[in-house]
């Protein structure tokens, strides 16, 4: 059996290679990695190939793979596919890896699945669990191999014991480039990192109603040592932050979650859910986020957010004189 | 309807409102789908099929993306095929894509904006550090996400869904030519659970605004050690 790892980026395609080692172990199957050079830097395909324990690396040449095009990179993998035949194809789940995944399954016809938590092997058989219903539910699949599938989250704490082969090999494949032409590209900075590790988050939703109420948020934030977000709709439709907290954004895992003026849609919900304590400050008695709250404070917010602003201030800076 | 689904269509009825042209809307559902197609012509769909039929039940994604390609090669010629990202219950997102590739045509997805230049539809398209303005010439296959219209602005009364008197074409295996042995059933839902969590739901009371902001102070000391 032959496990494939593919990713648009370095530091996830490490990851995946050490979350595969763990299910590779247990059923005896090889881990192939997948590299497209010229996309991938020359020193980063050395350090790969020195530091990965995988069984194989296999760098896909063909100039067109220099930029991302899911069509130029998911044709590349098609020639992979005919020499080696890999049972599981693994991807990170970014937007990319999706596009090229799901690619892949239609020129392959093989099944894909997108955003996997969980994934078991056992008889040949696949077993398989990903958020259902906008992430409040989990659903659990079964299915057979080949399949491809994307992985959440590859972070795992597990070393192989195993010393795989490491055999390098280049392959010239042939590809093409979608018919699709990107005009212009805008820059975002969304702060996925220290999200994804802050103690402590802030998040706005609809209910606030202009950009300057976040002072208040900031004044709080500030001396909490938080950082703030917001829902999607403050994200996209109103450019607040360049990131928003959901399943369709960043899942996040605080300690505590302060969501603030938040209605709390499924999808926003789900994103949250791995936090220690949430505290919902509402002003619709109705909100959903209500429900997955362990602290609620329904009140009007512009008159709770300057008087905690003030309080919080005062405390941190008599603290810090204190101190 | 599906939001993201309605996203889709009502881009679909701004764009042949400004530019021309017609909307055919499409759905692959059992009978139950009719109120959802109804709506989508009460929405200014100009015309709607359902495509039903036993054995498309339970098909994976692949062997749906073909009864839906079929279900286009039937139909008239056009210009933009539109769909909503995900489902809001599987939350898959693959069937635009599929439906481009198996039809050769150029996709663009994550779309938050589009408009049309000359025979090209040009979209503002999010991924997650950047975003594309991407263009390709038509026929050419769009997947919006909600964030393109609030759909909560295109709610629409039942009593006008209800006075829809268009009539809902109805499209089987047979009109589109399609045989059993060439579906799949391939992934099985075995369970569904509900994520649990234990959470403790205090409603903080208070008297005034002083008394709620020492409340949140002593949950922010608590819970944020």
């Amino acid at each position: 059996m032959i496990i494939a790892c593919i990713s648009d980026n370095i530091e996830e395609l490490i990851k995946l290679v050490k979350k595969s080692s763990e299910i590779a172990d247990q059923i005896g199957a090889e881990i192939h990695t997948i590299l497209f050079k010229y996309y991938y830097k020359e020193d980063e395909i050395e350090i790969l190939k020195s530091s990965l324990n995988t069984d194989r690396i296999i760098l896909l040449s063909n100039i067109l793979l220099m930029k991302y095009d899911s069509e130029a990179f998911s044709l590349a993998l098609m020639d992979y596919y005919k020499k080696y035949k890999p049972d599981l194809f693994v991807f990170n789940s970014s937007l990319a890896s999706k596009e090229m995944a799901v690619k892949l399954s239609s020129k392959l016809n093989i099944p894909a699945m997108l955003d996997v938590k969980e994934l078991k092997i056992l008889d040949k058989k696949l077993i398989v669990k990903r958020d259902f219903a906008g992430g409040v539910y989990e659903a659990t699949y079964e299915t057979d191999i080949p399949f491809i599938l994307t992985l959440l989250d590859s972070e795992t704490s597990y070393i192989s014991k195993l010393d795989r082969k490491r055999e390098f090999e280049e392959m010239v494949v042939n590809t093409n480039v979608s018919r699709v032409l990107i005009r212009q590209t805008k820059k975002l900075n969304p702060r996925i990192n220290e999200l994804k590790n802050a103690k402590v988050i802030i998040s706005v939703g609809e209910a606030l109603k202009d950009k300057n109420d976040l002072k208040y948020i900031f004044e709080i934030a500030n001396f909490l040592k938080a950082e703030v977000s917001c829902t999607r709709f403050l994200s996209t439709r109103k450019r607040w932050f360049d990131e928003w907290i959901g399943v369709s954004g960043i899942r996040v895992s605080p300690k505590l979650y302060v969501g603030i003026g938040i209605s709390g849609e499924p999808f926003h919900i789900a994103g949250i859910l791995k936090s220690e304590k949430i505290l919902a400050i509402v002003t619709d008695p109705e909100s959903n986020i209500i429900n997955y709250a362990d602290y609620i404070a329904i009140c009007d917010l512009y008159k709770i957010l300057p008087v905690l602003a003030k309080k919080v201030k005062k405390k941190y800076e008599k603290f810090l004189t204190e101190s | 309807m599906n939001y993201p689904d309605k996203c889709a269509l009502v881009e679909a009825i701004k764009l042949v409102r400004y530019y021309g042209g017609e909307v055919n809307v499409f759905s692959i559902a059992n009978e139950k789908a009719i109120d959802v197609l109804k709506e989508a012509l009460a929405l200014g769909a100009n015309s709607a099929v359902l495509i039903s039929d036993p054995i498309f039940e339970d098909l994976d994604t692949l062997s749906k993306a073909k009864v839906a390609i079929a279900a286009i090669r039937k139909s008239k010629a056009y210009d933009v095929i539109m769909f909503g990202d995900v489902s809001v219950d599987s939350m898959n997102g693959q069937m635009g894509i599929i439906v481009a590739d198996k039809l050769g045509l150029p996709h663009i997805s994550n779309v938050v904006r589009l408009w049309n230049e000359d025979s090209k539809i040009v979209c503002e398209k999010r991924v997650e550090d950047k975003i594309l303005i991407c263009e390709a010439r038509v026929p050419v296959v769009v997947v919006v996400t909600i964030d393109l219209n609030p759909f909560e602005l295109y709610n629409i009364a039942y009593e006008e869904i209800e006075k829809v008197n268009k009539p809902i074409l109805k499209w089987d295996a047979k009109f589109l030519g399609i045989k059993p042995e060439e579906l799949s059933k391939k992934i099985k839902i075995s369970s569904i659970n509900k994520i649990e969590q234990q959470r403790e739901r205090k409603i903080i009371y208070f008297n005034d605004y002083n008394e709620l902001s020492e409340k949140i102070l002593e949950i922010f000391e608590k819970s944020a050690k």
